[in-house]
Formats: structure tokens, C-alpha cells, sequence
């Protein structure tokens, strides 16, 4: 049985923290929803009530709204990128992957996460049972104009709790570098199904871990005409850019 | 000197709290502010901590006028219940807020205040209109157009040129807790200029310069003009989502079937 897990973190010293607020708003206002188990995790007190008066039957994740997860306490840092996500090291999407691994802890076999902006296709015939026929891990490549294609983080189906905790300890080691959730959970994909190989993009789909039925971005790497059952919706307007302050 | 003020205010219980919170983002990552323009003061007030933290993390410098987020709110013991648009809860006067930002700015020497909306937007292309504003009456802004309750001071932008008159207004806003910003500057203005007459139309608000088409455009105009007005609202987010239902304690349980915990 496929659980949909998703979390919400941050605090005021997160830029793109009101866009979650009103993506979470928005996702819950929807009122097209699979009929799924859902585990839905707030970290810190205040995201948990926002959750809750939206709603949503919200599990606390964490005292703190933004986890030191190894301890080298960041969030003095002045400096920030155009997302304020440098304040606390680009691996500030350690939360999504700790919720996941939370999920695991709490009993689900098989998990879908999906960002607030992930909306649900009513459209959709198909189920989600066929995900446990494919890989043990499926996503939907993306390929961005100046960084190199990754899988696409807003929708990632696992069904081993061993390979999230890897992609814990992934983000943990590289939380000192400029590595993304996708870039690192891109790595990880090409180490543990291709033996460390750069595989082209069709051999993933051929592998089935990209999977078009599961997920549609805006700029799939490897194109498809098959219905997805998720979408990434605009949701809240883009959050704005910043000039770094150092 | 005229200043203009915004102000942020609410938590977490707020249904619209992220959605002026990124309006706010949104204004303080513009580099044009209209008061280094037009030569006035430009005025930021924070109520509570984290909103005056957020403020000062995007750059901008607000004055903290209490360390409650939501203040002087006569149904605070009702904060669970709430409205579409999550206003119910601490009743309409969620929006005296607004009020009592501008009342500071006259406590701070301002001679007239303008208040702002986070998405009211100043046109570069005006640049000498603040100085008429205090020649004509003390209260100005724009009769917006309303389906259901008839023409309303839109709450984006309001003019004030003294104290007594938004004072008159917040006293307004004390006795009628259950009515809006826009609602409570409507009544006010046809106490001041029309002898309290409710069934004032739009046309005679043009008439005295109290609806003034050069100081704000709403998006729907009770009177058209061709005017180019000095703000503007700009849809700069989408709109807050229409919760189907009033969101209560009671009906969340319901709703939240569904979105529930993992069931064993």
C-alpha cells in the first residue's frame, strides 16, 4: 500500500517558507484527492498548527521548525542565496528525505513524497499498486538549462527504507557542497541501479525509474505522451529573487 | 510630510498571514520604493516578533509596535473558529491593525498618512501628485465596487491628513467590532461629509474629492476615470484559496479524513 508523505518546515528566516505556507493551503483546499493513506509531518510547533488549522491530521516531526541534522549550526550564517536556502547549507531539502524516513519508521511499506505544489490528476484511470511492479525507486528525470538533468524532486516513489536512509547519509556527507536533494538523489539512483555509470537518460526510462505514468514535469529530460497521475501545478507564484547579502 | 505605511501582522492562524507574507517579500525585493521618490517617509510597522524578524531577514527596517502578532482583538477567545478566508477568527477587526499602524505614524510627527497595502504598487510615471493631497479633504481613497453590499472604500490605499479623523475611525472600528476596514472607512466617510446618509452613491464621493481616481486604482472602480493614478494594486500572488467550507475545529476532524495519519 502506497502512503503519500509530505512535510512542512521552515521558519521567517526561510524565503521560500510563505510559498509552502500558501502551497499547503492550496493542496488542501483541492478537493481532488487520491484516496490514499496520507503522513503528513510539521516540524516545529507553529508549522504543525498552520497544518492543522488547514486541516490536515499532522504529525510533529520535530521540536524545531529547521533541523540542525548534523549539528554544525548554520543558522548564524548571514550569508543566503536567492532562496534563503544557504543559510542553512543547500541541504536544507535534508527535511523532505527525514520525513520520508520517518514514514518508514511509522510502518509504511511503499511511499510516495510529493511537494505541496504536486496536484493530483483527476483524470487519472490508472492506480498507483503498478509503482510496486517497477524499481525500487521511481521518479521523473528533469532537465534544467544550466544544471545537468536530475530526477525532478517534487515527486519520488520509494519502496525500500534502506535506500532513503542512504540518501540521508548521501545529503549529510555532501552538506557542505552545493548539492541539491535531486542532484544528490541522482547520484545515488546511477550508483545503485547503473553501478556508478553516467547512464543516459533513455536508460533510465528503460529501467523504469523514470517513470512517466507516476509524474509530469515542465521539462521532462526524456519526453512522453503517457497521462501522469501527478502534475506539478503553479500553486503561489514564484518566490521572489534575492541578491545574496553576505 | 506625508508618510506612507504598511504594516504586517498575524500568525500562523491567519488564513491569509503566508499570502501578505509574500506580498511582503515581494515589495521588499523591489529596489524602487515610492518614498525615496516622492521625497516622504516611508513607514513600516511589525506586529510581533517573527513578523518584525521576517521584515528585517528581507531587508527592509520596521518599527515594532507590539510584541503580540494580533493585538486588541475583542474575540480572541474565538480564534479556532474560522471564515472562508480565515478573518472570522479573531473577528473583522483583524484589519484595525491597519488603523493602528497609521495612528503611529502620526504619533511619529507624520502631518498626513497614506496607507499601503504590501500589493499596492506606486507608478514611476507619478511623481508630483503627493502635494495636491493636502488641499483637498482630510479622508481620501477609492469607492470600489462591491456585488453583494454596494459600493466600499477599497482598504488598499486610504489617505488621512489628521489624526482626528482616522482616531474618529478607529473609535468607529471599536463600536462596530464585526465590520471590515473598508466598511468602517465607508460609514466614517459618510458620517464626515454626508451627514451619516448610508445611501450615498459613488458619484457623490467623486463629486467632493473624497473618492480621488489620481491617488488609487482598485480593480473594480465604482466611477471610472481616465485619470493615471499614483498606486496601483498588482496581482502580485494568486489568490488565497477559497476553503469550501468555514474550517472549525469540529468539521477539520471530518475534512481531515483522507489526509489522515497512517491507519494500523
Amino acid at each position: 500500500m502506497v502512503t503519500i508523505v509530505r512535510a512542512l518546515w521552515g521558519d521567517e528566516h526561510v524565503a521560500n517558507w510563505p510559498k509552502a505556507l500558501r502551497d499547503v493551503q492550496l493542496s488542501i483546499a483541492g478537493q481532488t484527492k487520491p484516496q490514499l493513506e496520507h503522513l503528513i509531518f510539521g516540524y516545529g510547533q507553529q508549522n504543525l498548527n498552520f497544518l492543522r488549522n488547514c486541516g490536515a491530521d499532522a504529525i510533529l516531526a520535530n521540536q524545531s521548525a529547521v533541523v540542525d541534522f548534523n549539528c554544525c549550526d548554520k543558522r548564524d550564517v548571514i550569508y543566503r542565496g536567492p532562496y534563503g536556502q544557504v543559510n542553512y547549507g543547500l541541504s536544507m531539502w535534508i527535511h523532505k528525505i527525514d520525513a520520508m524516513r520517518e514514514a518508514f519508521k511509522r510502518g509504511a511499506e511503499e511511499i510516495l513524497w510529493l511537494d505541496w505544489d504536486v496536484i493530483y490528476h483527476h483524470t487519472y484511470g490508472g492506480t498507483l499498486q503498478q509503482l510496486n511492479t517497477g524499481p525500487q525507486f521511481q521518479g521523473r528525470l528533469r532537465s534544467y538549462h544550466r544544471s545537468p538533468t536530475v530526477y525532478c524532486g517534487a515527486c519520488w516513489y520509494f519502496r525500500s527504507a534502506l535506500l532513503v536512509n542512504e540518501l540521508f547519509d548521501a545529503m549529510l556527507t555532501l552538506r557542505d557542497f552545493t548539492k541539491t536533494d535531486e542532484y544528490v538523489a541522482t547520484e545515488l539512483v546511477s550508483r545503485k541501479f547503473f553501478n556508478g555509470e553516467k547512464a543516459s537518460w533513455e536508460r533510465h526510462r528503460h529501467a523504469g525509474l523514470d517513470n512517466p505514468e507516476l509524474f509530469d514535469v515542465r521539462s521532462n529530460a526524456v519526453p512522453s505522451d503517457c497521462h501522469a497521475m501527478f502534475y506539478k501545478g503553479a500553486g503561489a507564484s514564484k518566490t521572489p529573487r534575492w541578491r545574496p547579502v553576505a | 510630510m506625508i508618510t506612507l505605511v504598511r504594516a504586517l501582522w498575524g500568525d500562523e492562524q491567519i488564513m491569509n498571514w503566508p499570502h501578505v507574507m509574500r506580498d511582503a517579500q515581494w515589495y521588499a525585493a523591489k529596489k524602487i520604493k515610492a518614498g525615496e521618490e516622492l521625497g516622504c517617509n516611508e513607514l513600516i510597522v511589525a506586529f510581533g516578533d517573527q513578523n518584525f524578524r521576517f521584515l528585517v531577514r528581507w531587508g527592509l527596517k520596521p518599527m515594532g509596535l507590539d510584541r503580540n502578532p494580533v493585538i486588541g482583538n475583542p474575540r480572541r477567545r474565538n480564534r479556532k473558529g474560522s471564515d472562508t478566508l480565515g478573518y472570522l477568527a479573531h473577528g473583522h477587526s483583524i484589519w484595525r491593525h491597519k488603523f493602528l499602524a497609521m495612528h503611529y505614524a502620526f504619533e511619529c510627527g507624520a502631518d498626513g498618512v497614506i496607507w499601503l497595502d504590501w500589493d499596492i504598487i506606486w507608478d514611476v510615471r507619478q511623481k508630483d501628485m503627493l502635494d495636491m493631497l493636502g488641499n483637498q479633504p482630510a479622508f481620501q481613497g477609492r469607492v470600489r465596487k462591491f456585488k453583494v453590499v454596494g459600493p466600499r472604500y477599497g482598504g488598499g490605499c486610504l489617505y488621512f491628513g489628521s489624526v482626528h479623523v482616522l482616531e474618529a475611525a478607529i473609535n468607529k472600528a471599536a463600536f462596530i467590532p464585526y465590520a471590515d476596514d473598508q466598511t468602517i472607512i465607508t460609514l466614517l466617510a459618510n458620517d464626515l461629509y454626508f451627514d451619516g446618509r448610508n445611501d450615498v452613491s459613488a458619484d457623490e464621493h467623486r463629486h467632493i474629492g473624497i473618492d480621488n481616481p489620481r491617488l488609487y486604482s482598485t480593480k473594480l472602480n465604482a466611477v471610472e476615470s481616465d485619470c493615471k493614478p499614483l498606486f496601483t494594486e498588482k496581482i502580485i500572488d494568486c489568490k488565497l484559496p477559497r476553503f469550501a467550507k468555514p474550517l472549525r475545529l469540529d468539521r477539520m476532524i471530518k475534512r481531515s479524513r483522507g489526509i489522515g495519519c497512517l491507519k494500523r
